[in-house]
């Protein structure tokens, strides 16, 4: 397995927005512009490279050494947990007065099922463990290059002159599926060069 | 009544709050799909709030999505138990979209995050909040199944993609936004 395989695989053949649609949350409001979505996409993919690779070495180590499969979910939810309130206690530490601004955002990083399933599915999907922060770094990027040009669509749309109830979240969703009906034909064309792992 | 009219309306949580966006996009795909994730929903959702409840006044204020979580992730574990046991194989990834309903907005939004989320609401208010969102949800669920099947018939297995899937939801959102500017008396479009 190499490594642009994997990074190519997580990140286009596997979009995590555009291929599977696992979603982030609150979808509209993330692709209202390209900045946002960059942002967030950004802020997803280091919870999602942390959460993934303690999630993947306690998955390999302890739940799947001794037959304790059966407690992933639960597992997951303490890491995710843990992780989220440890990062708001440490900023809380290190800039009191700017302790609000994690503590608003940490929610939405809880709440974002592609952390959730993606960081699920890696160690499934994955054979070595120092290849999970790569495959939960494709996934990220996969996340970069879904958001940011759906929200670059979605304001030319609102910005164009459209009927009125084309405009809002409606133009969002058009976007993604346009975005989606490109990627199938990037995947194609990848496919030609390149064999994705799964 | 009217609670479950404004959720089945402007506030539902498949056509207005897109929260469960992936459980709506692929549990739609098929008939089998769609009544697993159906009867999952109806049951985990209220059952967690109703346990959640009394948990979140014992846990500070910062720390109240813990209870909820661990809750969600204990019935979403115990409802996999049971469909492994009754002999369903669902394949990995309806499994790993299951689990993503401990997540979703769906589950939590009402109670917890949402705008309109109440801090030391009463139990019977938080209940009444959760029946409307998952009754909404599973209409609006119900309703967006049907119409993939039939945009099947014409466009094949486009419907099922995630372009296909967001170009009905793009449909849906239209329309209700439709039928709300019209009843409100402002007309379709502005």
């Amino acid at each position: 397995m190499s490594v642009i395989a994997l990074f190519v695989t997580a990140s286009l053949a596997q979009n995590v927005v555009l291929v599977h649609f696992f979603g982030v949350w609150p979808y509209p409001s993330v692709v209202y512009s390209p900045r946002r979505g960059a942002a967030v996409a950004g802020a997803v993919a280091l919870v999602l490279v942390w959460v993934s690779t303690v999630y993947g070495v306690v998955h390999r180590l302890f739940l799947a050494r001794f037959a304790l499969e059966y407690l992933e979910t639960l597992t997951l939810v303490l890491i995710l947990l843990g992780t989220v309130y440890a990062v708001v206690r440490i900023a809380g530490l290190v800039a009191p007065y700017a302790r609000a601004v994690p503590a608003r955002y940490a929610p939405l990083l809880i709440l974002n099922t592609t952390v959730f399933v993606v960081a699920m599915s890696i160690p499934e999907s994955v054979e070595r463990i120092t290849f999970f922060p790569v495959a939960a770094l494709g996934a990220g990027a996969g996340l970069f290059l879904a958001l940011v040009p759906i929200a670059a669509i979605r304001r030319h749309l609102d910005r164009a002159r459209i009927p009125g109830v084309l405009r809002g979240d409606v133009s969002a969703y058009i976007a993604t599926a346009l975005t989606a009906l490109a990627i199938q034909q990037i995947d194609r064309l990848v496919l030609s060069v390149l064999e994705p792992l799964w | 009544m009217k609670r479950l009219m404004l959720y089945l309306g402007v506030r539902n949580p498949v056509w207005i709050i897109p929260l469960a966006m992936p459980i709506v996009l692929y549990g739609t795909q098929t008939g089998d799909r769609a009544l697993l994730f159906g009867v999952v929903v109806a049951l985990v959702i209220p059952i967690t709030h109703a346990l959640s409840w009394p948990l979140e006044r014992v846990f500070p204020r910062s720390l109240h999505l813990v209870p909820l979580l661990t809750i969600a992730a204990v019935l979403v574990t115990i409802a996999e138990l049971v469909i492994d046991l009754s002999g369903v194989f669902a394949g990995p990834r309806t499994i790993v979209l299951l689990r993503s309903l401990v997540v979703s907005g769906l589950l939590l939004y009402p109670g917890s995050v949402g705008p309109g989320a109440v801090r030391n609401e009463r139990f019977s208010e938080r209940m009444l909040r959760i029946g409307a969102t998952t009754a909404a949800f599973l209409v609006g669920f119900a309703l967006f199944f049907v119409i993939r099947r039939v945009a099947a018939v014409p466009f094949g297995t486009f419907s099922d993609t995630v372009a296909g899937g967001f170009l009905i939801l793009a449909i849906g959102r239209m329309t209700v936004s439709a039928v709300h500017r019209v009843r409100r008396g402002r007309g379709i479009s502005s």
